[in-house]
């Protein structure tokens, strides 16, 4: 069985746009990166996955279950942290933790507190006094509390610092390892690369492309840098398949996802004193199909 | 349940503060009524010297001040329906409206609860609070009047003084829960709270200082709990009781069916 399976799905905020179409699968056990700039419906896709709010077409199903009808059932087994974090103000960080554990019919004081001293999260503040970086943490904890088989994160490590970054994967990693499938939106591409094993880019609300991470890192794109003797050469030099050109002195940096023998060949006709190939980061790949689809 | 308490401990201070507030009012109030009873001639000719519409919009034809029940009637009861008013449809509004101008909506509805679960818990905890202020508000009256004017009055007709404006609360506590699904920005709550209280209460006055307007009373709860008619006909209208009925059903089963409809902003 699939985690999740959205069909077709499409929501309009009345005339304006909030996604298209967007159609892809996250595989059970599977970490499932989704990303796109701000304002490209990630959120919004991950809202109509909650039944916060209600497509105007298409389906999303959960574990098999339909979002919305099933709705209260799908989400007893699912973990959400959302992008901006608003919890209540007047409660401590205890308290609410408790309040929320409520809801899972769990006591989950022992899980409460092991979580919160694995993410450094003081459960004596109140929680209006948080910084947004720990009320993200909070959220986090919030997520964890019921042992849920599916997270599902929006953003989650805005706002936090690197060293709870770097815990928190570790924390994401070990949940996945017990089978949890984890469906991970973000604009950072290095902790996609870092953590999932299939992405999909989503651009205006549409699926831009659904691919495994290692495919989009393999050896379709490869960053290429030469050095050239002369800047005319530089300047004179073209090949298929090139995108996101760059000059600085007499180096040309770009990326390249076409044969390699046409680029082989076609240095030959060039005086170079330099030739680096290399892999290039999801953000150079990203960057590239974004420049192209402008 | 969690809901049900969490939103009982959210509310406990206002309910203390309202329910406080209007008990001490009405003490105060309390203290004049011997003062008025003595000078119940001269008030009589004074009211007199008003157009008979205005001291009709106000009771005062059909109630006698110096009487207990007159008094609680245009005294009392006009304080305790339009702050107590005021009151229920705040409590009422907020019940989605916090959630959301907060954004702490997003929080409770992805818990595994649907919101029609939801919404019933934040009701009945709202109808709690009402009762509770109601419940204190009365037991005070009746312990005053004891006091005051013991044996001059009949304690039935009081409990259905005390029975409306819980019953007329229970009304716009109804509008407020529907309002409460389309009003998301937490600085139109007062306002329209306000609003929805005191442009009604002026609807009922009018209805009665003009003949042209004598049909604004079907659209004002304060002409179908008044005061004056409960005192005359020693209980209070099977209408009324009809209206506040299918009130309470489209107010609950319509904010039942616009919330589980309802797109939640972010």
């Amino acid at each position: 069985m699939n985690a999740i399976e959205v069909k077709n799905l499409t929501k309009y905020y009345g005339k304006s746009r909030g996604i298209i179409d967007v159609s892809f699968t996250v595989p059970e056990g599977s970490i499932y990166g989704f990303i796109g700039p701000n304002g490209a419906g990630k959120s919004t896709t991950i809202r109509t996955l909650l039944s916060l709010i209600h497509a105007t077409s298409g389906s999303a199903e959960i574990l098999g279950m339909d979002c919305l009808k099933d709705g209260h059932k799908i989400r007893h087994k699912v973990g959400y942290v959302p992008a901006e974090v608003n919890f209540y103000d007047d409660m401590k960080v205890g308290e609410f933790l408790k309040y929320s554990a409520k809801f899972y019919k769990k006591d989950g004081k022992a899980r409460i507190k092991s979580l919160c001293s694995d993410l450094d999260v003081d459960m004596s503040r109140r929680i209006s006094d948080l910084s947004s970086g720990n009320k993200k943490k909070l959220a986090i904890v919030q997520a964890l509390i019921h042992q849920p088989p599916i997270l599902i994160l929006d953003e989650p490590t805005s706002g936090l610092d690197p060293l709870i970054q770097n815990k928190l994967y570790d924390v994401l990693r070990e949940e996945n390892k017990r089978g949890t499938t984890i469906f991970f939106s973000s604009h950072v591409l290095s902790e996609i690369q870092k953590m999932c094993d299939q992405v999909a880019i989503v651009k205006e609300g549409r699926i831009l492309k659904i691919d495994s991470v290692e495919n989009l890192r393999g050896s379709l794109y490869k960053t290429i840098r030469i050095n050239f003797s002369d800047l005319k050469d530089m300047m004179n030099f073209e090949i298929q398949g090139s995108a996101g050109i760059n000059y600085k002195d007499r180096q040309m940096e770009f990326i390249y996802n076409g044969d390699m023998n046409s680029l082989t060949s076609t240095l030959n006709n060039y005086k170079i004193e330099n030739l680096w190939v290399e892999e290039p980061s999801l953000e150079d790949i990203f960057m590239h199909f974004y420049q192209k689809g402008e | 349940m969690a809901i049900y308490y969490r939103e009982l401990i959210r509310n406990r201070t206002a309910l203390i503060v309202w329910t406080v507030t209007m008990i001490l009012f009405s003490v105060f109030l309390m203290t004049f009524f011997p003062t008025i009873r003595e000078q119940a001639v001269e008030l009589q000719k004074l009211m007199e010297q008003y157009p008979k519409e205005l001291v009709a919009a106000f009771n005062f034809d059909r109630l006698q001040m110096a009487d207990p029940m007159g008094f609680y009637g245009t005294q009392v009861y006009i304080f305790i329906t339009l702050f107590g008013s005021i009151y229920a449809v705040l409590l009422f509004i907020s019940i989605l409206s916090r959630e959301e101008s907060e954004h702490t909506a997003e929080f409770l509805l992805t818990r595994p609860v649907t919101r029609t679960k939801v919404l019933i818990a934040k009701t009945l905890a709202a109808l709690t609070n009402i009762t509770i202020f109601n419940l204190a508000f009365g037991i005070c009256n009746l312990i005053l009047f004891d006091l005051y004017a013991r044996g001059e009055y009949d304690v039935n007709i009081l409990v259905l003084l005390i029975i409306g404006p819980y019953l007329m609360h229970l009304l716009f506590g109804a509008v407020g829960l529907l309002i409460s699904v389309f009003v998301v920005k937490a600085r139109a709550v007062y306002p329209i709270s306000i609003g929805v209280v005191l442009g009604t209460y002026f609807a009922s006055v009018v209805s009665t200082l003009s003949e042209d307007a004598k049909d604004l009373r079907y659209l004002t709860p304060f002409k179908y709990f008044d005061a004056a008619d409960i005192v005359e006909d020693e209980r209070i209208a099977t209408l009324s009781l009809i209206v506040l009925g299918v009130a309470l059903i489209v107010g609950i089963g319509g904010s039942l069916y616009f919330y589980s409809k309802k797109d939640i902003a972010v």
